[in-house]
């Protein structure tokens, strides 16, 4: 039997942040939601017989958006199908994001858990309410506290907390103390993001009126990534992955099959999946993914057939995103080739201008490297369709 | 005269850009049938995809149509093109001294524009009969009277008969071709005197050779014929002669009057110069036709493949490119930062550009453009001359006793309002003012002497912005004059970069490398480290820019749902890299090079 992971896009939210440009909704009326769980339960239960005597669930995925703005009932129905459809295994971890805005009180979390959830992600993103309120973030600080205190007492056991940095004028002192609230709590999971805007999002647009030249500005961002990866380290934290920290033994695995390009179906409006060298993708508007699901159950919009050339490629590129790299003995057991010999010069250059290292068993980024991961990745790439 | 002489007629259209020329041309050759319509490629005339890109013809293309007239006579029209910008003023004179009349199109919202004049006084010269068409009366914001009487004052043409059209719409089309036979004179032209025939086009074809494009002025050519080029001499047996029909068609003689082709097994283009005259070669006539002049690069460049490997592509396309223009000259160089390529010589600006983008288009290549250079002529402190177009030759100070630089009497025409600002201009760019008069009451011709180093920098731009594009520039070369000039070097990453070193006056010096740093640094991408840009002269700098590290260039977040968009990001980040080139430690996108001659303020 061979292993899969679930991913299930839940994307409504109270309101989007104004530097997000994920595929989400905000305002939407109560009877949109309860079509769009109905034709989710359809998707999934449409693949019973594809995965079924093939496949055992390794781990899930409910993402956003943000999932517990949706009613309860809603994400305990969701893992009831997903249970009765496929052969999730026992110790499978089950994740969902959760933001303070949404359903976050102590019985909420209780239904959560005992749906069968035993992992939460919670957006505090940054304890200092002033950056909250400039971002768009409708939760505050304590409407945090509270989040993770019940999740605790509900018995979540192995929480991530979400952060982000990097915006302009973003007070440092006010970031530092959050990563040392974050490392008290003491949470089993944290993920640091540097933000990256999007060209779509209206903190660009703002920031463009303010006359902010969002490439060229000298923001604080490395100084506040070295501090995080600094201060984790220092209380038990192993950094895994450009942006993520565990404590011993609570790596996100689901994350992990990601990075080792392993194989995932996404459910839901805009959810991606990669599965038999394929990547596919759903339609991201919200009517046609009604409209697909309700006429033949699914909603492709696009399938790419990756060969060998794109797969070694994507292995390389999601895999050095991991702190140790990627395994070269693994590249050997899926394509065949020895990777040295396959990327001689792109190795060499990358070693010699201190981008990349490695010991002959893995291969990984430097501390510069992790800087400037896409210049590094950049050389792997080959093959270019126009 | 022949009863068949009787009915040829030989014309242009001259006509500004967008008023038309094309689509009216497509028109002509639609309604007499003279090319299948549904083979007709759109606008079959301007057959190079740059052309129809900037809506100008480069390369002349001739047709000859067949019109059955309301006089109920059958009638030769040979609609020769023509090119419309400064940089083939030549090649346009050689074209309408093939004619004997021109159509002038004007679009009948927009009126008389810049570049139309220049090609009508040119017609004036060479006596034509000008006809004009006023294009595009089905727009709403046409004004037929207005600039019908706009016609009658700036050019003086009566236009009490001209054709009111709609090309693209196709209305009254059979006026402007009656027009044409009306009012065009038949050619002149006595077939037993010795074979006078002008060059006015000549194209390569691998199977045939060169292929002639000619006028026949005096005599009759046929096949077997022993020809004669007056300037160059060479010496040809006439393989082939006939007529521009749809494509090459045969023909037994071409007599006075006719305007065709011909092939004699002709190797190389250099050898049928535009505006030479070909006689027999006994019995030849006595005088070449007037007009002939050799034409000289002004402009030279190098031009070098962004991948070195590429070379031998590079050397292949410039060949066949040269194949077709002979006025294009090359010849290999090397570059401390770029490696081995081509020095180029070009007619000016605008042929510079458009054989850099053919080489991208056509052949595919990324290349690197130098900064353009004129020809000087250093005098060394031994008293021996010599020329100097790549300002890596420059011979170190101490060695140099004075140079001289080219200087062009530049003529411009222009409405009176934007005089002051054009003047200031010339001034700017070391312009000294001959004269200004008057063609009428709204329209100025100005004349200057000014350097053709300043002209090359983007003058025809900063011009054109000076007067919202209603200006137009002539320029021919009058004399070397001595001068005061440094050779300006930047610096990349405390490296010199030989292809962006260019020789400048002394005055100007300090003001161009201040803003070549500056330019440099808004197009150079931040790259990992820190990269000082820095102007020198002599070793002494005189301005300096940093562009600043790069802090990072990595993506934070990257899920199931990202790595598709991440691939393609990084292919398009890759795509990018392979189009810069690499000058030591740092990368330099190609716009680059070419940005430092885009700095008019």
């Amino acid at each position: 039997m061979k292993k899969i992971s679930l991913y299930i896009h839940v994307p409504f939210c109270k309101k989007k942040c104004s530097y997000c440009d994920f595929v989400s909704y905000e305002n939407v009326e109560e009877n949109l939601i309860d079509q769009y769980f109905q034709a989710l339960y359809e998707e999934i239960r449409a693949y019973r017989t594809l995965l079924n005597g093939n496949y055992t669930v390794e781990t899930i995925f409910i993402g956003g958006g943000t999932p517990n703005f949706v009613a309860v009932e809603y994400i305990e129905k969701l893992m009831q199908v997903l249970f009765d459809s496929f052969e999730v295994e026992k110790d499978a971890e089950i994740t969902m994001e959760a933001n303070p805005n949404g359903h976050s009180n102590k019985e909420e979390m209780l239904r959560y858990k005992k749906a069968g959830i035993n992992r939460l992600s919670l957006g505090l993103q940054s304890a200092d309410d002033a950056l909250l309120k400039e971002i768009g973030r409708s939760h505050c600080f304590q409407d945090f506290q509270d989040a993770f205190a019940a999740a605790r007492q509900a018995g979540f056991d192995n929480v991530n907390i979400d952060l982000i940095f990097g915006f302009f004028g973003q007070d440092r002192k006010a970031f530092e103390d959050t990563v040392q609230y974050v490392v008290q709590t003491p949470c089993e999971h944290v993920s640091a993001y540097s933000l990256k805007l999007g060209e779509e999002t209206p903190l660009y647009e703002t920031y463009m009126e303010q006359g902010i030249d969002v490439e060229e500005e000298d923001w604080e961002d490395r100084e506040m990534y070295r501090y995080v990866c600094r201060e984790l380290e220092k209380n038990g934290y192993e950094q895994y992955e450009l942006s993520n920290f565990a404590k011993k033994g609570y790596l996100c695995k689901h994350n992990m099959n990601y990075w080792d390009t392993k194989e995932y179906i996404g459910f839901g409006v805009a959810a991606h999946s990669y599965k038999d060298h394929a990547r596919f993708f759903n339609t991201s508007d919200l009517e046609q993914y009604l409209e697909d699901i309700k006429r033949n159950a699914s909603a492709i919009e696009e399938i790419e057939q990756l060969n060998l050339q794109k797969r070694k490629e994507e292995f390389i590129i999601m895999g050095l995103r991991k702190t140790k790299g990627f395994e070269v003995d693994d590249y050997t057991r899926r394509f065949g080739s020895d990777f040295f010999a396959d990327y001689e010069k792109e190795t060499a250059y990358l070693i010699e201008a201190k981008l990349m290292e490695t010991d002959k068993k893995n291969v990984w980024l430097t501390e510069e490297g992790k800087d400037f991961a896409n210049i590094a990745m950049m050389e792997f790439i080959t093959e270019i369709n126009y | 005269m022949s009863e068949r002489q009787q009915r040829i007629r030989n014309f242009s259209i001259i006509a500004h850009i967008d008023h038309g020329k094309s689509t009216l041309a497509d028109r002509l050759i639609e309604f007499t049938g003279s090319v299948d319509s549904r083979a007709m490629v759109s606008q079959l005339l301007d057959n190079m995809d740059l052309e129809r890109e900037r809506g100008i013809t480069i390369k002349l293309q001739t047709i000859r149509l067949i019109y059955h007239a309301d006089d109920g006579e059958e009638y030769y029209l040979n609609l020769i093109d023509t090119p419309g910008h400064v940089d083939f003023t030549y090649e346009v004179s050689r074209s309408l001294a093939a004619c004997e009349g021109a159509v002038l199109v004007v679009d009948a919202s927009q009126g008389i524009e810049a570049q139309t004049m220049a090609n009508v006084y040119l017609a004036l010269e060479n006596n034509l009969e000008i006809i004009p068409v006023l294009n595009k009366i089905d727009l709403p914001s046409a004004e037929p009277e207005r600039v019908l009487h706009e016609i009658e004052d700036v050019i003086g043409l009566d236009t009490s008969d001209a054709p009111l059209i709609s090309a693209k719409e196709g209305t009254n089309i059979k006026d402007v071709l009656e027009a044409v036979v009306q009012k065009i004179p038949p050619p002149k032209g006595d077939k037993n005197s010795p074979l006078k025939a002008l060059i006015f086009d000549s194209y390569y074809d691998s199977y045939r050779g060169v292929i002639v494009s000619i006028r026949i002025m005096d005599g009759q050519v046929k096949k077997n014929d022993r020809i004669k080029m007056m300037a160059t001499g060479k010496s040809f047996d006439v393989d082939e002669v006939g007529v521009f029909l749809n494509g090459l068609h045969k023909t037994e003689v071409l007599g006075p009057g006719d305007v065709g082709y011909l092939t004699a097994s002709i190797k190389n283009i250099g050898d049928t110069a535009v505006g030479d005259t070909i006689t027999f070669e006994k019995n030849s006539a006595k005088q070449p036709l007037p007009g002939y002049k050799k034409v000289n690069p002004m402009v030279y460049c190098g031009i070098y493949p962004v991948d070195g490997a590429k070379y031998e592509d590079l050397k292949d396309a410039l060949a066949k490119l040269n194949l077709n223009d002979a006025s294009l000259l090359y010849q290999p160089e090397t570059s401390a930062v770029l490696g081995f390529g081509f020095r180029c010589g070009f007619l000016g600006l605008l042929h510079m550009e458009i054989i850099q983008q053919r080489l991208e288009r056509e052949y595919n290549l990324d290349i690197v453009a130098t900064v353009p250079s004129v020809v000087y002529h250093v005098v060394l402190t031994d008293g021996t001359m010599i020329e100097v177009d790549n300002p890596t030759n420059m011979p170190p100070a101490v060695n140099i006793q004075y140079m001289e630089e080219p200087i062009v009497h530049a003529t411009m025409m222009l409405p009176t309002e934007y005089v002051g600002a054009v003047m200031e201009l010339c001034q700017a760019r070391r312009g000294v003012y001959l004269g200004m008069h008057y063609m009428e009451e709204t329209r100025v011709v100005l004349e200057y002497e000014m350097p053709l180093n300043e002209i090359i920098y983007d003058f025809f731009d900063a011009l054109k912005s000076r007067t919202k594009g209603y200006a137009s520039l002539d320029y021919e070369l009058r004399r070397y004059q001595k001068s005061e000039l440094v050779k300006l070097d930047i610096l990349l990453n405390l490296e010199i970069v030989d292809a962006l070193s260019f020789i400048v006056h002394k005055e100007k010096s300090y003001e161009r490398g201040r803003k070549i740093a500056e330019k440099l640094k808004e197009e150079i991408p931040r790259q990992m480290f820190e990269i000082p840009i820095q102007a020198a002269i002599g070793g002494k700098i005189i301005a300096r820019e940093t562009v600043k590290a790069m802090r990072k260039d990595v993506l934070s977040k990257c899920y199931g749902g990202d790595i598709s968009r991440k691939r393609k990001l990084l292919e398009k980040q890759k795509e990018g890299k392979k189009k810069m080139r690499q000058i030591g430690k740092v990368q330099v996108p190609q716009e680059a090079f070419l940005s430092v001659l885009k700095l008019d303020e």
